[in-house]
Protein backbone atom coordinates (compact mmCIF):
# COMPACT_ATOMS: atom_id res chain seq x y z
CA UNK A 1 0.00 0.00 0.00
CA UNK A 2 2.81 2.41 0.86
CA UNK A 3 4.41 1.79 -2.52
CA UNK A 4 1.09 2.58 -4.21
CA UNK A 5 0.80 5.83 -2.25
CA UNK A 6 4.37 6.78 -3.19
CA UNK A 7 3.54 6.07 -6.84
CA UNK A 8 0.35 8.14 -6.58
CA UNK A 9 2.43 11.07 -5.29
CA UNK A 10 4.39 10.96 -8.56
CA UNK A 11 1.16 11.83 -10.37
CA UNK A 12 1.32 15.41 -9.08
CA UNK A 13 2.39 17.98 -11.71
CA UNK A 14 6.16 18.38 -12.10
CA UNK A 15 6.14 21.97 -10.85
CA UNK A 16 4.19 20.96 -7.79
CA UNK A 17 6.65 18.14 -7.06
CA UNK A 18 9.60 20.50 -7.47
CA UNK A 19 8.12 22.80 -4.85
CA UNK A 20 6.47 20.38 -2.40
CA UNK A 21 7.73 16.91 -3.42
CA UNK A 22 10.34 16.38 -0.68
CA UNK A 23 8.24 17.62 2.21
CA UNK A 24 5.18 15.78 0.89
CA UNK A 25 7.23 12.56 0.74
CA UNK A 26 8.33 13.21 4.34
CA UNK A 27 4.70 13.63 5.38
CA UNK A 28 3.67 10.43 3.57
CA UNK A 29 6.47 8.55 5.33
CA UNK A 30 5.01 9.64 8.70
CA UNK A 31 1.41 8.86 7.70
CA UNK A 32 -0.13 5.44 8.19
CA UNK A 33 -0.63 3.85 4.75
CA UNK A 34 -4.27 3.08 4.02
CA UNK A 35 -6.78 3.08 1.18
CA UNK A 36 -8.35 6.43 2.27
CA UNK A 37 -4.86 7.99 2.26
CA UNK A 38 -4.22 6.58 -1.24
CA UNK A 39 -7.54 7.99 -2.48
CA UNK A 40 -6.80 11.34 -0.84
CA UNK A 41 -3.39 11.55 -2.55
CA UNK A 42 -4.95 10.63 -5.91
CA UNK A 43 -7.62 13.29 -5.46
CA UNK A 44 -4.95 15.82 -4.43
CA UNK A 45 -2.92 15.02 -7.57
CA UNK A 46 -5.99 15.42 -9.80
CA UNK A 47 -6.84 18.71 -8.10
CA UNK A 48 -3.27 19.99 -8.48
CA UNK A 49 -3.49 19.32 -12.22
CA UNK A 50 -6.76 21.21 -12.45
CA UNK A 51 -5.54 24.20 -10.46
CA UNK A 52 -3.05 26.90 -11.35
CA UNK A 53 -1.44 26.59 -14.77
CA UNK A 54 -2.13 22.90 -15.14
CA UNK A 55 -3.50 21.55 -18.40
CA UNK A 56 -7.04 20.34 -18.65
CA UNK A 57 -10.59 21.35 -18.21
CA UNK A 58 -11.76 22.98 -15.03
CA UNK A 59 -15.32 22.74 -13.87
CA UNK A 60 -16.24 25.74 -11.80
CA UNK A 61 -19.33 26.61 -9.81
CA UNK A 62 -22.41 27.78 -11.69
CA UNK A 63 -21.83 25.54 -14.69
CA UNK A 64 -18.78 27.48 -15.81
CA UNK A 65 -16.35 25.51 -17.95
CA UNK A 66 -12.86 26.83 -18.45
CA UNK A 67 -10.28 25.34 -20.80
CA UNK A 68 -6.60 26.10 -20.51
CA UNK A 69 -5.07 23.52 -22.78
CA UNK A 70 -1.37 22.89 -22.46
CA UNK A 71 -0.62 26.55 -21.75
CA UNK A 72 2.63 25.65 -20.03
CA UNK A 73 3.90 23.80 -23.13
CA UNK A 74 2.70 26.32 -25.72
CA UNK A 75 6.05 26.65 -27.50
CA UNK A 76 6.42 22.88 -27.85
CA UNK A 77 2.96 22.69 -29.36
CA UNK A 78 3.86 25.58 -31.68
CA UNK A 79 6.99 23.72 -32.79
CA UNK A 80 4.95 20.55 -33.42
CA UNK A 81 2.51 22.65 -35.47
CA UNK A 82 5.38 24.04 -37.52
CA UNK A 83 6.65 20.50 -38.25
CA UNK A 84 3.17 19.40 -39.32
CA UNK A 85 2.63 22.45 -41.56
CA UNK A 86 6.10 22.38 -43.15
CA UNK A 87 5.51 19.80 -45.98
CA UNK A 88 2.29 21.52 -47.09
CA UNK A 89 3.99 24.94 -46.86
CA UNK A 90 6.78 23.69 -49.08
CA UNK A 91 4.35 22.24 -51.60
CA UNK A 92 2.20 25.39 -51.72
CA UNK A 93 5.25 27.67 -51.98
CA UNK A 94 6.72 25.68 -54.88
CA UNK A 95 3.31 25.58 -56.61
CA UNK A 96 2.91 29.35 -56.25
CA UNK A 97 6.43 29.86 -57.64
CA UNK A 98 5.64 27.75 -60.68
CA UNK A 99 2.03 28.61 -61.46
CA UNK A 100 1.74 32.21 -60.21
CA UNK A 101 5.24 33.65 -60.50
CA UNK A 102 6.41 31.55 -63.45
CA UNK A 103 9.45 30.02 -61.73
CA UNK A 104 9.06 26.29 -62.47
CA UNK A 105 12.59 25.12 -61.54
CA UNK A 106 12.18 24.24 -57.84
CA UNK A 107 8.77 22.60 -58.37
CA UNK A 108 9.96 20.54 -61.32
CA UNK A 109 13.02 19.42 -59.37
CA UNK A 110 10.97 17.84 -56.58
CA UNK A 111 7.91 16.81 -58.60
CA UNK A 112 9.07 13.23 -59.37
CA UNK A 113 9.46 12.57 -55.65
CA UNK A 114 6.28 14.41 -54.62
CA UNK A 115 3.84 13.08 -57.21
CA UNK A 116 3.47 9.53 -55.80
CA UNK A 117 2.98 11.00 -52.33
CA UNK A 118 0.37 13.66 -53.09
CA UNK A 119 -1.60 11.50 -55.52
CA UNK A 120 -2.00 8.72 -52.96
CA UNK A 121 -5.32 9.18 -51.07
CA UNK A 122 -3.61 9.12 -47.64
CA UNK A 123 -0.84 11.50 -48.72
CA UNK A 124 -3.33 13.88 -50.32
CA UNK A 125 -5.53 13.89 -47.21
CA UNK A 126 -2.50 14.48 -44.98
CA UNK A 127 -1.35 17.44 -47.09
CA UNK A 128 -4.84 19.00 -47.01
CA UNK A 129 -5.45 18.40 -43.29
CA UNK A 130 -1.95 19.39 -42.12
CA UNK A 131 -2.62 23.18 -41.92
CA UNK A 132 -5.78 22.59 -39.87
CA UNK A 133 -3.89 20.31 -37.46
CA UNK A 134 -1.02 22.83 -37.27
CA UNK A 135 -3.47 25.65 -36.57
CA UNK A 136 -5.03 23.64 -33.76
CA UNK A 137 -1.63 22.73 -32.28
CA UNK A 138 -0.38 26.34 -32.36
CA UNK A 139 -3.54 28.18 -31.32
CA UNK A 140 -5.43 25.90 -28.93
CA UNK A 141 -2.79 25.79 -26.15
CA UNK A 142 -2.55 29.58 -26.00
CA UNK A 143 -6.29 30.21 -26.11
CA UNK A 144 -8.26 30.25 -22.90
CA UNK A 145 -12.00 29.96 -23.37
CA UNK A 146 -14.47 30.45 -20.55
CA UNK A 147 -18.10 29.63 -21.06
CA UNK A 148 -20.63 30.58 -18.44
CA UNK A 149 -24.34 30.11 -17.96
CA UNK A 150 -25.91 32.63 -15.65
CA UNK A 151 -29.59 33.56 -15.30
CA UNK A 152 -30.49 31.99 -18.63
CA UNK A 153 -27.75 33.74 -20.59
CA UNK A 154 -24.66 32.25 -22.17
CA UNK A 155 -21.44 34.22 -21.82
CA UNK A 156 -18.12 33.52 -23.53
CA UNK A 157 -14.75 34.97 -22.69
CA UNK A 158 -11.79 34.25 -24.99
CA UNK A 159 -8.25 35.20 -24.00
CA UNK A 160 -5.11 34.58 -26.09
CA UNK A 161 -1.60 34.76 -24.71
CA UNK A 162 0.78 33.43 -27.37
CA UNK A 163 4.57 33.16 -27.82
CA UNK A 164 5.90 34.52 -31.15
CA UNK A 165 6.36 31.00 -32.57
CA UNK A 166 2.70 30.16 -32.02
CA UNK A 167 1.62 33.44 -33.65
CA UNK A 168 3.85 32.66 -36.64
CA UNK A 169 2.57 29.08 -37.04
CA UNK A 170 -1.04 30.22 -36.61
CA UNK A 171 -0.58 32.87 -39.33
CA UNK A 172 1.22 30.38 -41.60
CA UNK A 173 -1.49 27.76 -41.16
CA UNK A 174 -4.29 30.28 -41.71
CA UNK A 175 -2.52 31.52 -44.85
CA UNK A 176 -2.18 27.97 -46.19
CA UNK A 177 -5.84 27.25 -45.49
CA UNK A 178 -6.87 30.48 -47.26
CA UNK A 179 -4.70 29.66 -50.31
CA UNK A 180 -6.02 26.10 -50.51
CA UNK A 181 -9.66 27.21 -50.19
CA UNK A 182 -9.05 29.95 -52.78
CA UNK A 183 -7.46 27.43 -55.16
CA UNK A 184 -10.37 25.01 -54.67
CA UNK A 185 -12.93 27.75 -55.40
CA UNK A 186 -11.10 28.94 -58.50
CA UNK A 187 -10.75 25.39 -59.83
CA UNK A 188 -14.36 24.35 -59.17
CA UNK A 189 -16.50 27.47 -59.70
CA UNK B 1 -21.51 15.80 19.98
CA UNK B 2 -20.42 14.78 16.48
CA UNK B 3 -17.07 16.36 15.54
CA UNK B 4 -17.18 18.74 12.56
CA UNK B 5 -16.19 17.04 9.31
CA UNK B 6 -13.46 18.49 7.10
CA UNK B 7 -13.36 18.51 3.35
CA UNK B 8 -15.66 19.03 0.42
CA UNK B 9 -18.89 18.86 2.39
CA UNK B 10 -17.48 19.80 5.76
CA UNK B 11 -15.59 22.80 7.01
CA UNK B 12 -12.76 24.42 5.08
CA UNK B 13 -9.42 22.57 5.54
CA UNK B 14 -7.61 25.88 4.92
CA UNK B 15 -9.34 27.42 7.92
CA UNK B 16 -8.27 24.53 10.13
CA UNK B 17 -4.69 24.97 8.90
CA UNK B 18 -4.78 28.66 9.79
CA UNK B 19 -6.17 27.83 13.24
CA UNK B 20 -3.44 25.25 13.74
CA UNK B 21 -0.66 27.61 12.65
CA UNK B 22 -2.05 30.43 14.81
CA UNK B 23 -0.47 28.56 17.73
CA UNK B 24 2.97 28.64 16.11
CA UNK B 25 4.98 27.21 13.18
CA UNK B 26 4.39 23.55 12.35
CA UNK B 27 5.34 21.09 9.62
CA UNK B 28 2.81 18.97 7.73
CA UNK B 29 2.62 16.02 10.10
CA UNK B 30 2.38 18.25 13.18
CA UNK B 31 -0.48 20.17 11.51
CA UNK B 32 -2.22 16.90 10.71
CA UNK B 33 -2.01 15.69 14.32
CA UNK B 34 -3.01 19.08 15.73
CA UNK B 35 -6.07 19.34 13.49
CA UNK B 36 -7.05 15.79 14.35
CA UNK B 37 -6.89 16.70 18.02
CA UNK B 38 -8.87 19.92 17.49
CA UNK B 39 -11.53 18.61 15.13
CA UNK B 40 -11.64 14.87 15.71
CA UNK B 41 -10.91 14.26 12.01
CA UNK B 42 -7.63 13.54 10.30
CA UNK B 43 -6.88 15.51 7.15
CA UNK B 44 -5.51 13.37 4.32
CA UNK B 45 -2.02 14.36 3.09
CA UNK B 46 -3.40 15.39 -0.32
CA UNK B 47 -6.11 17.55 1.22
CA UNK B 48 -3.62 19.10 3.64
CA UNK B 49 -1.06 20.01 0.99
CA UNK B 50 -3.75 21.19 -1.46
CA UNK B 51 -4.99 23.64 1.17
CA UNK B 52 -1.45 24.57 2.21
CA UNK B 53 -0.50 25.36 -1.39
CA UNK B 54 -3.51 27.67 -1.80
CA UNK B 55 -2.76 29.44 1.48
CA UNK B 56 0.87 29.93 0.46
CA UNK B 57 -0.13 31.26 -2.98
CA UNK B 58 -2.50 33.70 -1.26
CA UNK B 59 0.32 34.86 1.02
CA UNK B 60 -1.48 33.69 4.17
CA UNK B 61 1.25 31.25 5.25
CA UNK B 62 4.96 31.04 4.50
CA UNK B 63 7.55 28.28 4.58
CA UNK B 64 10.44 28.41 7.03
CA UNK B 65 13.86 26.81 6.40
CA UNK B 66 13.71 23.01 6.18
CA UNK B 67 13.98 20.94 9.33
CA UNK B 68 15.56 17.85 7.72
CA UNK B 69 13.03 17.12 4.92
CA UNK B 70 10.09 18.52 6.86
CA UNK B 71 9.28 22.12 6.03
CA UNK B 72 7.65 24.12 8.81
CA UNK B 73 5.11 26.80 7.95
CA UNK B 74 3.95 29.85 9.83
CA UNK B 75 1.15 32.37 9.56
CA UNK B 76 1.98 35.64 7.86
CA UNK B 77 0.51 38.90 9.14
CA UNK B 78 -1.98 38.73 6.27
CA UNK B 79 -2.85 35.19 7.33
CA UNK B 80 -3.45 36.22 10.94
CA UNK B 81 -5.63 39.12 9.80
CA UNK B 82 -7.53 36.84 7.41
CA UNK B 83 -8.12 34.31 10.18
CA UNK B 84 -9.49 37.02 12.50
CA UNK B 85 -11.89 38.16 9.77
CA UNK B 86 -13.06 34.60 9.01
CA UNK B 87 -13.59 33.83 12.71
CA UNK B 88 -15.59 37.04 13.15
CA UNK B 89 -17.74 36.06 10.15
CA UNK B 90 -18.29 32.62 11.60
CA UNK B 91 -19.24 34.09 14.97
CA UNK B 92 -21.83 36.26 13.23
CA UNK B 93 -23.18 33.24 11.33
CA UNK B 94 -23.35 31.19 14.55
CA UNK B 95 -25.11 34.01 16.41
CA UNK B 96 -27.66 34.73 13.68
CA UNK B 97 -28.15 31.10 12.75
CA UNK B 98 -28.63 29.99 16.34
CA UNK B 99 -31.15 32.77 16.94
CA UNK B 100 -33.19 31.67 13.93
CA UNK B 101 -32.99 27.93 14.25
CA UNK B 102 -33.39 27.89 18.03
CA UNK B 103 -31.00 26.18 20.40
Amino acid sequence: MRRLITSAARLYPRRWRERYGDEFAALLAETEASVPVLLDVLRGAAQAHLEGQADGIRMLRGGLVSTNLAATHATRFGLAGLMVALPTSLLVTLSLLKYVLGVPGPFDAVEPALTPLVTHPIGETAVILAPYVALLLAAAPVTRVQLGWHQGQLSANVRVSAPALNVLVTALSAGLIAIMIGYYLIENF
Amino acid sequence: MTPPSIGRRGSDPGLWLLVSLAEGPKHGHAMMLDIEQLSGHRLGPGTLYGALQRLEQDGLVEALPDDQRRTPYRLTEAGRSHLRTRLAELQTIVRLGTARVGS
